[in-house]
Formats: C-alpha cells, sequence, structure tokens
C-alpha cells in the first residue's frame, strides 16, 4: 500500500491531460462538516458555566469554478457552519459562522467522467457569538426604553484555504456547441485564519476573547452540473 | 459645468449600441429616499430625526434572452448611518435583494429603455449600544445585557423605468462583448410586515421598516452577447 501511493501521485501529474473541450466549469452546493477547535471559547465560557461547543461543525454553502487556459482554475466557494447553541443559567448563547473565498487551481486530471484539481484560495470570514438572557416577554417599546438586552459579539478576520477537489462527472446531454450534466464530488482541504483580530461588540472592541476562529481541516461533499462549450470529442494534450 | 452635465453630453456624444441577446453582470451603485418618520419619531431623542437619505450599493446580473424581456437580479445594501438614539448610539442599516422582469419598450440616442417590475426581499437593521465600551470579553461574559440588535425582514414589491447604454470593446470578433452605463428610477414598498425580532426574541410592533418610496441607482455591468448573429442592432 505505501508503494501505490506514491506511484498514484507520479501517475497522475506525469498524465497527459485529457482535455474535452474550450471551455468547461462547475459547481453545486455543498454540504460537510468543519472541525474546528473549540476549546478556547469553551474554557471563556466555561467560567459562567455554559456547556460546550462542539468541534464538528455542519457546514452549508456552495461554490463553482471554470477552466481557463486548460489547466488554470478560477472561482469561488463559501458558506456557514450551521449554528450550535449552548447554555447556563437564564443566558443562552448560540454560535455562527460564514467566509467566502476566491479559489484558484490546476486541473491535474480531467477526462469525460472525472476532474481532479488541488486549488488555493484567500478571502475572509468570521464568528458571531450571540449571547441572550432570558427577559421573558418583550417588545419594541421596551428595547428602545432599555437597549441593554443581548450580546452579539463579532470576530472577522481574513483567511487561506487550501486542498483537493474531485469530481465525478455525468454527462446528460451534448450537442456539436457544447455539453452538460451533472456533477458530484469531494473536496477535502484545510481552512486557515492567519490574522489575530479583536471581537466587537457593535464596533467597540472587546479584548480578552479567545483565539477561536472557523481554522481547521475541512470534507464537503458537492452536488451540482458542469457544462462546458467545444467540440465533445476527447483530445488528448501534452 | 456639473459632472451631471458632463455625463450627460458624454452620454449624448458618445451613444451606444443596442444588442439583441444578452448577458450582463456589474456592480450597482445609487440612493434612495427611505422612509424613516416612524422609526425616527419611535427611536431618536427629542429633537433628533435619522436622514432619510440614504446610499446603497451591490451586485446585479441581467439577461435579456431576445429583443423585448429582460430578466434581472440584484441584492445591494445600505450605508449605514449613526445618530442618537434615546440614551444610546443607534446605527442604522439594511440590504436589499429582489427580482426584475422588464419590458424594453424604445431604443432612443443608443440606449434602450425598458420599464419593470420587481419583487423581493429587504432587511431593515438597528443596533442600539451605548456603554459597552471598555468591557472586557470575560465582563460581557459575566454580564450579557449590552445592547440591542434588532431587525425586520419585510416583502418589497416596486415599479420603475430603467434605461441602458452599451459599447462594445470586441468589434472584430463574431459576439458582441463590452461595458454598460445604466440607470433605474423608480418606486417602492414593503408589503405586510413589519416583522421585528432580535436574537433570541420576536417584538410585537407596528413601526414601519425603512424599504419605502422613490429610490435611483446607476449600474456598470459588463455584457457579452450570447450567439454571433446578436451583434449590435443600431449604433448611434
Amino acid at each position: 500500500m505505501n508503494r501505490i501511493i506514491p506511484f498514484l501521485i507520479v501517475a497522475l501529474l506525469a498524465l497527459p491531460s485529457i482535455s474535452r473541450a474550450d471551455s468547461f466549469g462547475g459547481g453545486g452546493f455543498y454540504l460537510g462538516l468543519n472541525i474546528l477547535d473549540m476549546s478556547e471559547l469553551n474554557n471563556a465560557l466555561g467560567s459562567a458555566g455554559y456547556s460546550d461547543f462542539k468541534d464538528n461543525n455542519l457546514f452549508f454553502g456552495g461554490g463553482g469554478y471554470g477552466l481557463v487556459f486548460d489547466h488554470l482554475i478560477l472561482g469561488g466557494s463559501g458558506g456557514a457552519i450551521y449554528y450550535q447553541e449552548v447554555a447556563t443559567a437564564g443566558v443562552s448563547a448560540t454560535l455562527r459562522g460564514g467566509y467566502g473565498v476566491f479559489n484558484f487551481g490546476y486541473s491535474l486530471f480531467r477526462s469525460s467522467r472525472y476532474h481532479i484539481f488541488p486549488y488555493g484560495g484567500m478571502g475572509g470570514g468570521g464568528l458571531q457569538l450571540d449571547l441572550i438572557p432570558d427577559a421573558g416577554e418583550i417588545d419594541f417599546g421596551d428595547v428602545i426604553k432599555d437597549p441593554k438586552k443581548v450580546s452579539v459579539l463579532t470576530r472577522m478576520g481574513i483567511c487561506l484555504d487550501a486542498g483537493f477537489e474531485a469530481d465525478f462527472l455525468i454527462p446528460m446531454g451534448e450537442d456539436k456547441t457544447g455539453f452538460g450534466g451533472f456533477m458530484i464530488g469531494v473536496r477535502a482541504g484545510y481552512l486557515y485564519f492567519p490574522t489575530n483580530t479583536s471581537w466587537k461588540l457593535a464596533d467597540y472592541k472587546v479584548p480578552g476573547g479567545p483565539d477561536t476562529w472557523l481554522t481547521g481541516p475541512y470534507v464537503h461533499f458537492v452536488i451540482g452540473g458542469f457544462g462546458g462549450s467545444g467540440p465533445s470529442e476527447e483530445r488528448v494534450e501534452f | 459645468m456639473s459632472k451631471i452635465s458632463i455625463l450627460l453630453l458624454a452620454i449624448v456624444l458618445f451613444p451606444g449600441a443596442s444588442f439583441g441577446q444578452y448577458f450582463e453582470f456589474g456592480i450597482v451603485l445609487g440612493g434612495g429616499v427611505m422612509q424613516v418618520g416612524e422609526l425616527s419619531h419611535a427611536t431618536t431623542v427629542e429633537g433628533e430625526t435619522i436622514p432619510s437619505t440614504f446610499q446603497q450599493f451591490g451586485a446585479i446580473v441581467q439577461v435579456s434572452p431576445n429583443d423585448y424581456l429582460l430578466l434581472g437580479g440584484s441584492i445591494s445594501r445600505l450605508v449605514n448611518k449613526q445618530y442618537a438614539g434615546r440614551g444610546t448610539l443607534a446605527r442604522l442599516g439594511g440590504f436589499e435583494y429582489n427580482i426584475i422582469l422588464g419590458w424594453i419598450v424604445s431604443h432612443w440616442m443608443g440606449a434602450e429603455f425598458y420599464p419593470y417590475f420587481h419583487l423581493g426581499g429587504a432587511k431593515t437593521s438597528l443596533q442600539f449600544f451605548g456603554g459597552g465600551e471598555g468591557n472586557d470579553f470575560g465582563d460581557i461574559v459575566a454580564d450579557p445585557s449590552q445592547m440591542a440588535d434588532i431587525s425586520t425582514s419585510d416583502l418589497v414589491l416596486g415599479l420603475g423605468l430603467g434605461g441602458e447604454w452599451r459599447w462594445d470593446l470586441n468589434p472584430g470578433s463574431g459576439k458582441a462583448r463590452g461595458i454598460a452605463l445604466g440607470f433605474r428610477v423608480g418606486f417602492r414598498t414593503t408589503v405586510g410586515g413589519p416583522n421585528w425580532e432580535m436574537v433570541g426574541y420576536t417584538l410585537s410592533s407596528d413601526v414601519a421598516g425603512i424599504f419605502k418610496g422613490p429610490y435611483a441607482l446607476l449600474s456598470l455591468s459588463f455584457f457579452t452577447t450570447m450567439s454571433e448573429n446578436a451583434k449590435s442592432k443600431t449604433t448611434g
């Protein structure tokens, strides 16, 4: 097994690419898992008696890419983690997060059925932590009279993204000018927030906050479509 | 000579071209008069009012599948305004998204003009904060009652008139590709609601959101015709 993996990598890199068309693109919805390190946030909230946020976060999103100059990939992706809620006596805490990145990549292998490519990316994202004390029934007038009701803490920053995507292409039709079909795939990578920005309450910086980010590995499944224009017959390019 | 006069003169002197089937996307900039009266009365201190004019910016996508029909969508957000709320500082903002159905009725001075209808949603958001400065993360965790962050999300309908000038920057090839400068003026109003809420709470109130009234938008887009036979039909 240890010999097979390096052989496969070298074979993929050495293979001539099989190019189908003048243009090619694909995209769709993402559903997957982002694994975060919640330890610092859990420590910060734990002193007030909150239960712990989980490291495994469900992710919803979407994105797409287009192929330019045969091998270069340009695109974008983004989405949000499904919110988590924890509580302590009389207060609930909700955590949300999301990000979007511009992606670039290099098409390693593409046939009529498969497309495999590594990608990088850069963009922005952040977290939002809502601390919501239980104030019973309140209305608009109560909020205006006494606006001190909740805390909405946010942390925004730039992020870097790197990973691999493998797509399985299911052709649904083609003619002289183009082709298209369904696409299912998987993206596996790592998202990294390099900056150490402050948490904010509205416009005010909040010092002493936990260094928790959306940094971490992820695996997303892709469900979408692909399409292209140009001749439908395959050609091999060296 | 004002900048608007120079712009109008430039449009007249360098009229663009109109095309049959095209696709375009770009940025949208503009502003409008928002209906802030009820919100101003309900939330400001005595003698203060919320400015009723807003700037907004966003993105636009538009497609014309034939010579007459125009389908599009846009999303834009307001530039936030801060004002003196009751005993606190308030910040008002929001965003709007819609789909547009238009009908190209005339070509004049190299532009196409279309009345349109739009349907979408808008969110009016309002934050009240004050006294929260200086607290560290631990202080806020210990006492989370610091601010209010409320919003209402409403259905928005509108009517308007749009116009667009296009310049083909790719004259040597079969397809036309270039830039388009457009405008939209219209009137919008919310339907139903308001639906005020704060994180974790639903707030009963009749105070309306702000996405009502006249507006004007400018757009700058990139466009491409969808087939080679959709080259310029009229040129200035």
